[in-house]
Formats: structure tokens, sequence, C-alpha cells
């Protein structure tokens, strides 16, 4: 592989790993995060530099991946506090990160070898330079292969998990309701995001990483209204289909809660994997689909039985069964109905 | 004791003085109207208008080169900044206004856009016949050594003008920060305010990146005034406690980077400004999370002394 197509392909497959978690991010709000996290990962970076030594080990980028989840989990905990307001918690922390950074370069350590223009920018050319050679025979840039495997992770992370991406993005207090563990998730995503930068960085530099993840981003937004529907999200797939078929239904139903006087705990029907119950982020406790008897019941005895959160709101018979959030809220009523 | 000699001897050195002073006019002017961003709930565009300032620096040196031979005309660079920096903030409200993506995404694109502009015009003058190339990276990662006399003459102009204009428009931006649908009924309209308060803050932000640098301008611009807010309720109190923070953060800081000899003055005053904010945050009356702490710990108590009489 020549080394004008080795330096293309790393362009490429960088670009494509920082746009996959780009789409989530602009979604939810947290286009400025990429911002803060791309600096605040130089400390770590630098610190990395001085035990490790070279910019390209993945041991390296974990670490300081690491300082930038540090910055999303200060940033959550400033807000949770209340006393600074509007998107200011996002600006106190990573000045600071990045000043500890700057001063780490600017000391000039031994085995530190980190421009300043290089943490601006990137060097593409550099991030190429050294091939993978297996025999005679060149591979391409070695780089290439730790962004392959980093765009691989996006990749499989978001099809994996885009019911629950899908729902925590859109409606994150509904997605709590049903018993979904957004924090959990957001803070997964946010240290895959954080991966990301950290390894975009060699190649990209620090802030160009905010150009390749949020423009595309940006861009898709204004020509297409809906994410691409995913097969998964749609349809429980045999996998799980069997884990409902052999697995007892283990929890019993929560002791009926004092605002719903009718409900007399009878059915249990454990919400399934279909549901997510088996995915680590997915609903646990109080799953979309959780039975009661209150509420009119639909009679196909092939359909679990739900109530909505409005007693005048029945549920319509005789719809299909249920397979995920958006179907189960659509069998409420009315709008204001969620399903409990 | 001992150290007082010595810091009358550094304030007795010509640079050092001006440094300081540059550098406590920069801190009294940024973080007096970053309080009115940070009430505006749009600290970060603080952000991005120090990183599009890149754009028109690199753009006004080029302009200049060609017209008069020599690119560094410092009023020229901070002109062509603030230009850029209220452009960057226009774009970013145009695109919130006319399409679906909300203000984060926005400023993130703008950024995005205008500083990656603004390297790449820094490249063609790396590589073009310019004479004199040398001296822009200063405004990237700061150099407050590098602070001249003229400089420290224009940062004082700048602050002049960016104070003037908002003791003059006191009212209407104290009004339009709180409540901007009151300021749209009673007349002020919002396609005035708006432009007029944000070129303000340009002002105070552009001063700046030759202090500090592009990328730490942030800091000066929501640390000062996230601090204040914790110790006061009114606005005025508010805009002058966080002058007073970023002034006293940035001697503090050049004084420390001066003494520890090869340290960057802005990282330093960066990190002086967030032991400020954790102080704040922590120690404040009635708000600060000690306090919070306290108080929460008081009322536990008097629950628990109270519960014998609750029926059971």
């Amino acid at each position: 592989v020549s080394f004008l197509v080795g330096v293309v392909a790393l362009a490429l497959v960088t670009a494509l790993a920082c746009a996959v978690p780009g789409v989530f991010l602009l979604l939810r709000k947290d286009a400025m995060m990429t911002e803060a996290v791309s600096h605040a990962v130089l400390p770590g970076i630098v610190i990395g530099l001085l035990f490790v030594g070279a910019l390209d080990s993945p041991f390296l980028i974990l670490a300081a991946a690491l300082t930038g989840l540090l910055v999303v989990l200060g940033t959550e905990y400033l807000r949770s506090t209340g006393l600074v307001e509007g998107d200011a918690p996002l600006g106190l922390l990573f000045p600071a990160l990045f000043s500890i950074g700057i001063i780490l370069v600017s000391q000039r350590f031994a085995n530190v070898h980190l421009d300043e223009h290089v943490v601006l920018v990137g060097d593409l050319n550099l991030a190429a330079f050294i091939h993978l050679e297996v025999g005679d025979v060149s591979l391409g840039p070695r780089y290439l292969y730790v962004m392959l495997a980093v765009l691989l992770l996006n990749i499989a992370f978001v099809t994996r998990f885009f019911k629950e991406l899908q729902v925590t993005t859109f409606d994150p207090d509904f997605a709590q309701l049903s018993g979904f563990s957004v924090r959990r998730l957001h803070y997964t995503f946010m240290f895959l995001v954080s991966i990301t930068i950290t390894a975009a960085f060699y190649a990209a530099g620090s802030i160009l990483t905010v150009a390749l993840m949020i423009v595309p981003a940006a861009t898709a937004h204004l020509v297409t209204k809906r994410l691409p529907r995913c097969w998964r999200s749609r349809r429980p797939s045999p996998w799980s289909e069997r884990w409902r078929a052999s697995a007892p239904p283990t929890r019993s139903t929560p002791p009926p809660r004092a605002r719903w006087p009718s409900s007399s705990a009878s059915a249990s029907w454990s919400c399934s994997s279909a549901h997510g119950c088996g995915r680590p982020f997915g609903p646990r406790e109080r799953s979309p689909c959780d039975a009661s008897t209150v509420g009119a019941t639909v009679p196909d005895r092939s359909v679990p039985p739900l109530r909505c959160a409005c007693a005048e709101a029945p549920l319509r018979s005789g719809t299909p069964p249920c397979t995920g959030v958006r179907e189960v809220r659509s069998r409420c009523r009315s709008v204001a109905c969620r399903p409990v | 004791v001992s150290a007082l000699p010595a810091l009358l001897d550094l304030l007795g050195d010509h640079t050092v003085r001006t440094v300081l002073l540059g550098a406590s006019v920069v801190g009294f002017v940024a973080g007096a109207l970053g309080s009115f961003a940070y009430l505006r709930r749009q600290s970060m565009m603080g952000d991005v208008v120090s990183h599009a300032a890149l754009l028109g620096i690199a753009a006004a040196f080029i302009a200049a080169s060609l017209a008069t031979g020599s690119g560094h005309h410092t009023l020229v660079l901070l002109l062509g900044a603030s230009l850029a920096g209220v452009l960057s903030i226009l774009f970013a409200t145009a695109v919130v206004k006319h399409s679906r993506i909300t203000m984060d995404g926005a400023m993130a694109v703008s950024l995005a856009l205008f500083f990656g502009g603004g390297l790449t015009l820094m490249r063609v003058i790396q590589t073009g016949p310019f004479a004199q190339r040398t001296g822009l990276n200063v405004y990237i990662f700061g150099r407050a050594a590098a602070i001249t006399r003229a400089d420290l003459q224009l940062i004082a102009l700048f602050a002049l003008v960016a104070l003037a204009f908002m003791l003059l428009n006191w009212k209407v931006f104290k009004l339009y920060s709180f409540d901007s649908v009151l300021s749209e009924l009673v007349g002020f309209r919002g396609r005035t305010v708006e432009p007029l308060l944000q070129a303000t803050i340009v002002l105070a932000v552009v001063i700046g990146l030759k202090v500090v640098g592009l990328i730490l301008m942030i800091a000066f611009v929501v640390a000062p005034a996230s601090a204040a807010r914790q110790w006061t309720r009114s606005l005025e109190g508010m805009v002058l406690l966080s002058g007073l923070f970023g002034a006293s953060a940035a001697v503090v800081g050049t004084l420390i980077s001066v003494v520890a000899g090869d340290v960057p003055t802005g990282p330093v005053i960066v990190l002086v400004l967030t032991a400020i904010v954790v102080v704040s945050l922590l120690a404040a009356p009635r708000r600060g999370l000690v306090a919070r702490a306290l108080r929460r710990r008081r009322q536990r108590l008097d629950l628990v002394r109270l519960a014998p009489q609750v029926p059971r």
C-alpha cells in the first residue's frame, strides 16, 4: 500500500469513526461536550506518553479516555448541584484539565515529544508514517488499524444498543420511567466518545475532531428526519424468544402502589428479554410490558396484559404483541397516558 | 516576609508590570462581561468566539500584508478577530433560527468551521510570501510575556470601549439578560440588543487572546462569573465581583508563573481561576456546598428530635 493511499484510508476511517457517535451526540444536545472532552484528554495523553511512550498504544488511548470521562462526570455533578447554571458547568472543567496538559507539555519531559501544533490539528502524515508490514508486504499505516478497531467498536455499540440509544436520546424521561438505565448507558456512550476522540486526536488534532463528529451529523440532520430503523429494535430475535421460553418468571409482581387502589397483584408476567431485560441497559424493574390487571386487559392470551397510566384510557384490543417501547406507547389511546 | 522584597523587585521589572497590568485588565473585563453570558446561559459562546477569532486574525493579517506589506498591526488583527467573533455568533444563531439544529450543535459547527478556516489560513500564511509571519501562533496558546506597550494601550482601549458600552446600556442589558420577553415588550428589540450585547462580550474576549490564548479564554468568561454567582444575588455585585475575581486570578497567576520560571502564564491563570471557583462552590454562604450540608444536617437532627411526637 502506497503512502498516499494509507493517508487517505486513515483520514477516511477517522472521519467515519467520529461520525457514528456524532449523530447521537448532536441529538442528545451534547455537541459542545465533544469540544470539552477533546481538550480534556490532553493531560491523559501526556501522562500516558510518559509511561507508554507511543501515541498509538491502546493503553494510552484508554487512559486518556478516562480523563475525558472525568469531564463528563464532573459536568454532570456540577449540574446536579444546581449551583452553576446554563452551559457554564461545561466550561469550568476542561480549561483546567487542558491547562494541566499544556503545563506538562511545556515542561518537555525527556520522552514526551508532543508539539503544541500537533495538539491542535494532529498530524495525519506522521500518524500514517509507520506501516504495518507482514514479511515484505506493507498492509497500510499501523494507526489505520487502531482507528479501524475504534470504528468497529462504535458500529458494534450503536447497532447493539440502537434501541436503547434511540429511546434515551429522544425521550430520556420516558426511558427512565420504563426502567432503562439511562445514566449507565450515557456514561458508557460518553466513554466510547472519549475513546473515539482520543484515538482521532493523533490524526485529526483536538479541535478538528469536533468538526468530524458534529458537522456530518448536523448536515445529515438537515436532510433526514429519522434514524434508520433497526431490525433488532422492531422484532425480538430468536435468541430472546428462546430465552423467554426457557426462563421462569423469576420476578414477582411489585406490590400494588398506593395510587392504584384497584390493582390486585395477580397475573405475574415477567417482561421478557425481547424488551431488553437481558441487556445491560434494558428495562429491569418497571418494564413497559409489565403485567397487571388494571384497566381492560386484551382478550387475546398471546398478548401480555398492559395498563395505561390513566384509568379512563383502556387498551385497544387486538393489537399485535408488544415488541418495543414505541409500540407499547401507541397502544395507550391518549397521548397523555403512558404505559406503566 | 523575606518574599516581600523579592515581590517588590519583581514589580519593579518593566515587563512584569506590563504583563500584570494587561492580564488584570483582561481578567476584569472578561469576568465582568462574562456575567452577562453566564446569565444568558450561553457561556460556551465565549469558546466559539475565541476560536472563531483565529480566522479573523489570519484574514486580517493577510489583508494587512497585502495592503501595507506588514501584517503585524495589532489593532487590525484585533478588529479582524472581533468581526470574526461576531460573525460566528450570527452564524450560530442563524442556523438555530432557520434549521432544526439546536444551539449546542450550531455552536459546535460554527466553532469547527471558523477555527478550521483559521487554521487553513494560518497554513497559507506559513507557506506564502508574507513578512514576519511567525508571531501569529501567540494567539493560539497565548504568551503573556509577549505583550508590548502598544498591546497594552490597545487592550486598555478595547476594555474601556467594552466597559463603557456595558455601563451605557446597563439597564437594557440587565433587562434583556433576565427577561428577554419583557425587554421586547417594553420596546428594546432583541434584534438590536442581542448583537450589541454579544459584540461587547466579543470585545472582552478578543483582547485576552494574546494573554491566555484562544483555547483557554473560555475560562476567563465562565469561571469568574460562576464563582461570583455563589457570593451575591444582585447583578451589580456579580459583575463587580466577577471582574475582581478575574483580575486577581490574572495577577496571582502571572506572579506564580514569573516566580516559577518556565511555566506558561495562561494555564497557570486558568488553574488559579479554577481554584477560586472550587473555593466559591464549597465555601459560599447560603449556597455553598458546605453550608448546604450543614443545613441539611441540622434539619435532619431537627427531624429526629421531632420524630417521637409524630403519631405512628
